[in-house]
């Protein structure tokens, strides 16, 4: 009986959640003219995200790590509760903050590529915590006691040690940003006013202003395709790190 | 580790600026956010004079509450039979795929069950459907690292003292798994209260939810002390849910 009920809901998860991709399979059947992103749109977006991956690494990698070694409860969850926080209050509180910083600073952030990688930065950046706390936790202390009892200094122990020994956690959580940034729709359409165009905001437009779902649906099996690519080399480091 | 402790809270004060800030503003006597004018409750006075704002919110509320008991009741079951890598795997590519291809997704088989068989699902149905697709995944995820905590001896003990298999599930593998029953529920809640893309993809012009009536401001670029406030009131699940979620899990450890 309960076995039955698993089997239910996992069949639902099948029918809800995979089934519907075949419906974008249909609409490519169906044909159409095939609106091509343009190439300036397409390099945007995959620097935003590149981007968006390095400075939330950078700027997680100094807190997952003293997480990972001292760090309390409480710290933990300070640091990972804004994953609870829908991305578009993130926006829409970010959008305010940039209308004061633009007010005494004069620097103007709304509407650029700088305000929409700050945006993203700020809502990537517990996931690249978790990914790196992870890897850092899984260290074990014998290699950096090793270097030290060799002689060297706590910085040359970390940067020759401890460092190389968390870069495929480095590399998971470069891919894991990367592919969420990829086909970010609102932190672009809020921070970038539309004017920082992204693959994300394209799918989105396709839909909604030009009702063009035949290429709508190649393009979001394009991002589909490339996120489970991306989730399998994650996986493979992953188990590789554990190893 | 000193510097690296000062810096770790440099970040957290960094992550709760923007949010806390919403939450002062919301309380300012002032049209403009860089000028202080005071502490007024005049805005949440607003926001509920504002009919439009309550039935949002009020069809957030209820979508979120169905979705999130469905999702977690279902997945419950899912995490303690479907604990092979296989099944988990299923689930876990679901959580990870790009929100809009999967928005996409749905939006379209609901455009074909709208065009063959004539049953229009776009608003509140669609939009329960289309939450459900993704947080049954989620739950079924979240619970699973939990399940070890129900010894397989406790279920057997009572299964032998005559309980069924459902009665069993119910009355003693259940209040094990509750704390994190309640956990992956809040979770779950709070994601599906705030979630905005796919609700945009699945829903009527009629069917309004708090996310977007936000957004028609925030796309815009708008800034209202009264959108203030229902931001204000939109964080609360979600907090609410962070903290519930650390203690509720803490039991486990």
């Amino acid at each position: 009986m309960i076995g039955r009920i698993a089997l239910v809901a996992f069949a639902s998860v099948v029918v809800l959640f995979y089934l519907p991709f075949l419906a974008l399979g249909y609409y490519i059947t169906g044909g159409g003219e095939l609106k091509m992103p343009s190439f300036s749109m397409v390099a945007t977006t995959f620097l935003l995200a590149a981007l968006t991956a390095v400075v939330s690494i950078a700027v997680a990698y100094p807190a997952a790590y003293y997480l990972a070694k001292r760090g309390s409860e409480l710290e933990f969850a300070l640091l990972t509760a804004p994953l609870w926080v829908g991305t578009l209050l993130k926006a829409y509180s970010l959008l305010v903050l940039f209308a004061i910083v633009e007010r005494y600073t004069g620097v103007v952030l709304w509407g650029t590529a700088a305000g929409v990688l700050a945006g993203m930065v700020y809502e990537y950046l517990p996931y690249a915590l978790l990914t790196l706390y992870a890897a850092i936790e899984k260290l074990s202390e014998s290699p950096v006691n090793a270097a030290r009892v060799l002689g060297a200094s706590r910085l040359q122990a970390f940067l020759r040690v401890e460092l190389p020994l968390t870069m495929p956690g480095v590399a998971a959580a470069f891919i894991l940003v990367f592919l969420f940034a990829m086909g970010e729709v609102i932190m672009p359409a809020v921070l970038g006013a539309w004017k920082v165009y992204t693959f994300g905001s394209y799918v989105w437009d396709l839909y909604f202003k030009a009702r063009d779902i035949f290429s709508g649906s190649v393009m979001s099996l394009i991002l589909a395709a490339l996120s489970l690519l991306a989730t399998y080399i994650v996986v493979r480091t992953i188990r590789s790190i554990s190893i | 580790m000193r510097p690296l402790r000062l810096y770790t809270w440099a970040l957290i004060v960094a992550l709760y600026v923007p949010i806390g800030l919403i939450v002062l503003l919301s309380f300012n006597n002032s049209k403009l956010p860089y000028v202080w004018g005071g502490f007024t409750l005049r805005w949440y006075e607003a926001l509920f004079r504002w009919e439009q704002a309550w039935q949002a919110i009020l069809n957030s509320v209820i979508i979120a509450l169905a979705v999130s008991f469905t999702a977690t009741f279902l997945g419950i079951f899912m995490a303690y039979i479907l604990r092979k890598d296989k099944y988990l795997a299923v689930s876990q590519v679901a959580m990870v795929m790009p929100e809009v291809s999967e928005a996409l997704a749905f939006a379209a088989a609901l455009w074909l069950v709208k065009t063959y068989a004539g049953i229009d699902l776009f608003g509140p149905v669609g939009v329960f459907l289309a939450h459900l697709a993704y947080t049954l995944p989620m739950a079924h995820v979240l619970l699973t690292p939990y399940v070890a905590y129900v010894s397989r001896s406790v279920v057997e003990a009572a299964r032998i003292l005559g309980a069924s298999e459902l009665k069993a599930m119910f009355s003693v593998v259940m209040p094990i798994l509750m704390p994190a029953f309640v956990a992956t529920f809040l979770i779950v809640f709070a994601n599906s209260f705030d979630t905005y893309i796919k609700t945009a993809f699945t829903t009527s012009p009629g069917f309004v939810t708090a996310p977007i009536l936000l957004w028609n401001y925030a796309a815009r670029g708008r800034g209202d002390p009264t959108i203030y406030a229902l931001a204000t009131f939109m964080l609360i699940p979600s907090l609410v849910a962070a903290a519930i979620y650390f203690r509720a899990v803490k039991r486990y450890s």
